[in-house]
């Protein structure tokens, strides 16, 4: 029970980490609730399911061209909407609005184009691997790789290169940032094809997994936001290490009572967080 | 001016001939019916399947001489139980309707005492004899003690002796598990092991499922409804799962039969085939999503209507609880129960290459 227990709190942690991550990503540089980054994920998952059922490409196609939809979408709702409305002066509450009503329209959409109904993306990684003690569905597998590979990758963008540099610099002082000759813009930009990136393959991923729906994105990315804040922004090791952090939480209140708790455990330990430790459990101190 | 004086005599000689062409008012009495069902959400077939249902029995049903002409107004709950009394207020104040009809439990017991309270007919598609008390409620249902029993019998004649049950967090299902339950309890041929609560959102079956796994039951019960069974149903061949699943509709609204091969399971009247053919013919659907239920409903409204010959709701229900024994509806015979309940019979079903095929009725 011990060894399932561990392997469904990576699976749940990774799935949350990636979303985390992508969040944590966003609001890096663009420092609001940005809910549209629910319909991202959801885009992913519905892009690949449009592409191989209604286009017919091959899943090896498909997922790629979904997530590479998510990116653009990322970039596109951030140079036209977001942006615009930061440079007018719009406070982190119209922002957090606006991000709602376009959630809203875009979860309208893939209402209208896709129907309500919940959804299966098929093909072979449904198909379980054998890993010799245990055995998994392939995309499980490649939730948990996945979420650890965008960890180094993001990691090694943020603290070993330029452009990482960059990242922070406005992270830490925007408008300093703008002073001393970075192009804010530019890098917000790259940011946000990023972050789209990330959650456009979380929700491929989930899609394969745990199938789809319209509102999916909103309880993944809320999920999401618990981990980020559990774990503390400022570094990836926050939002990576809090999601596990919050699928452990989760999974032993299943095991110790039901599967009905699980958003009740959630729920406490982010409001725990939220009135005792707001900065998060692995935030770096500020030197 | 000239040019406007002359668009104005244009617009006012065509309202003129629209008026002549347009069909003398009605001189029956109206009888208005409000149905509140998800039309948008997760469950949106279901409205979507309920609009075309009232379409086709209306368009049957005009031919026909009647004493009331009947309007439907739909209202979209969104499949959200805070919606439901705001439209149902909506319709009894507003709309001033006749006849309210409700899908499923928890949203008919919303219904059903604003019904009691403004004298409204509410007809309810619903498993909880509870939504049917009152003089003013009536539920169109399947059955739900006759399913629990029927279960009930083909469990014990399938040689189980021990199951873990999977109940979902809605009216509708801890119904069934009651009415199950309680079966079980007076037969004491079958021990209910683990039983498992789960809200309807749930999307990680994985450690509930590895727990059933050790606890070896002969049967998993399932009383979980759409999307959740398909998540689980996946989870559970995920897992290499071999006990059978079974419950009550539990594959009706699975999206993936292949998930449930070769498992049987109890399921509500199934529609006729003759209006399987119809619906099918009129929609181009092959499934009617339960909308057979919805004509059920309409033919018992205006059976009631046109039978008591007045639009006192006390007299319609009287004689609907009085006469509509053994009516011929879209699921067949009915049969007429005390305190407004008219019910299908239950047949068991198994899926059989992916589709449900009738085994027993």
């Amino acid at each position: 029970m011990l060894l399932v227990l561990l392997i469904n709190i990576l699976i749940v942690g990774a799935g949350y980490g990636l979303v985390a991550m992508g969040f944590a990503l966003m609001s890096s540089v663009s420092p609001f609730f940005n809910m549209t980054l629910g319909s991202i994920i959801a885009f992913g998952a519905y892009g690949v399911y449009g592409l191989t059922n209604i286009c017919s490409l091959s899943p090896i196609a498909a997922i790629p061209t979904a997530v590479l939809f998510c990116a653009v979408m990322a970039v596109l709702l951030e140079k036209f909407i977001y942006t615009p409305l930061q440079s007018k002066g719009a406070s982190p509450m119209v922002l957090l609005v606006a991000s709602l009503g376009i959630y809203t329209i875009f979860e309208a959409l893939i209402h209208l184009c896709f129907g309500p109904q919940y959804q299966i993306l098929g093909g072979t990684l449904g198909q379980n691997i054998n890993l010799g003690i245990f055995s998994m569905p392939k995309v499980q597998f490649i939730t948990i790789v996945a979420d650890f590979a965008v960890f180094g990758l993001v990691n090694f963008l943020l603290y070993h290169t330029f452009f990482g540099k960059t990242v922070r610099a406005v992270n830490a002082n925007a408008k300093l940032a703008d002073i001393i000759g970075l192009n804010n813009n530019k890098i917000i930009l790259i940011v946000s094809a990023l972050s789209g990136l990330i959650l456009g393959l979380s929700g491929v991923l989930t899609g394969f997994d745990t199938g789809l729906e319209p509102t999916m994105g909103f309880n993944l990315l809320f999920k999401g936001i618990i981990a980020a804040i559990i774990g503390g922004s400022g570094s990836m090791l926050g939002p990576f290490l809090g999601a596990f952090f919050l699928a452990a939480a989760e999974n032993i209140g299943v095991m110790l009572w039901a599967s009905e708790w699980r958003d009740l455990v959630a729920f406490i330990i982010f409001i725990l967080f939220l009135m005792f430790r707001p900065q998060g459990i692995f935030v770096k101190k500020e030197k | 001016m000239k040019k406007l004086i002359l668009i104005l005599s244009c617009v006012l000689a065509l309202g003129a001939c629209k008026d002549e062409k347009a069909p003398k008012a009605s001189a029956k009495p109206v009888v208005k019916i409000g149905v509140i069902y998800p039309m948008s959400g997760d469950a949106s077939f279901l409205g979507e399947a309920a609009k075309n249902a009232v379409n086709i029995f209306f368009e049957e049903f005009n031919k026909k001489l009647h004493k009331f002409d009947y309007q439907v107004i739909f209202e979209d709950n969104q499949n959200k139980l805070a919606k439901q009394a705001t439209l149902a207020q909506k319709l009894i104040n507003i709309d001033k309707a006749d006849v309210l009809v409700t899908v499923m439990s928890n949203f008919g017991a919303v219904v059903s005492p604003m019904a009691e309270q403004n004298k409204v007919m509410h007809v309810a598609i619903a498993t909880d004899p509870a939504v049917a008390q009152g003089k003013y409620n009536v539920i169109c249902s399947s059955n739900p003690a006759g399913e629990a029993d029927f279960l009930y019998e083909q469990l014990i004649k399938h040689g189980a002796k021990h199951i873990d049950v999977v109940v979902m967090n809605a009216t509708g299902s801890q119904t069934m598990f009651d009415f199950f339950k309680k079966k079980a309890e007076q037969e004491k041929g079958l021990k209910i092991g683990q039983v498992y609560h789960v809200n309807p959102d749930e999307k990680d079956f994985r450690l509930m499922l590895h727990k059933i796994k050790e606890n070896q039951p002969d049967y998993i019960l399932a009383f979980l409804f759409a999307p959740t069974i398909d998540v689980f149903m996946k989870q559970y061949k995920d897992g290499g799962l071999t006990i059978p699943v079974t419950g009550v509709e539990t594959f009706t609204y699975l999206r993936n039969k292949t998930l449930s091969e070769g498992m049987w399971y109890v399921d509500a009247a199934p529609p006729t085939d003759e209006y399987v053919k119809k619906y099918q013919i009129k929609t181009g659907s092959d499934t009617t999503d339960y909308a057979e239920y919805m004509d059920f409903v309409m033919q018992v409204i205006t059976f009631g209507y046109e039978g008591a010959k007045t639009k006192d709701k006390e007299k319609v229900i009287s004689f609907i609880e009085s006469q509509s024994n053994q009516m011929l509806t879209a699921v067949g015979k009915i049969t007429t129960e005390p305190d407004g309940v008219l019910n299908g019979q239950p047949v068991l079903k198994k899926i059989i290459n992916a589709e449900p095929v009738v085994i027993e009725e």
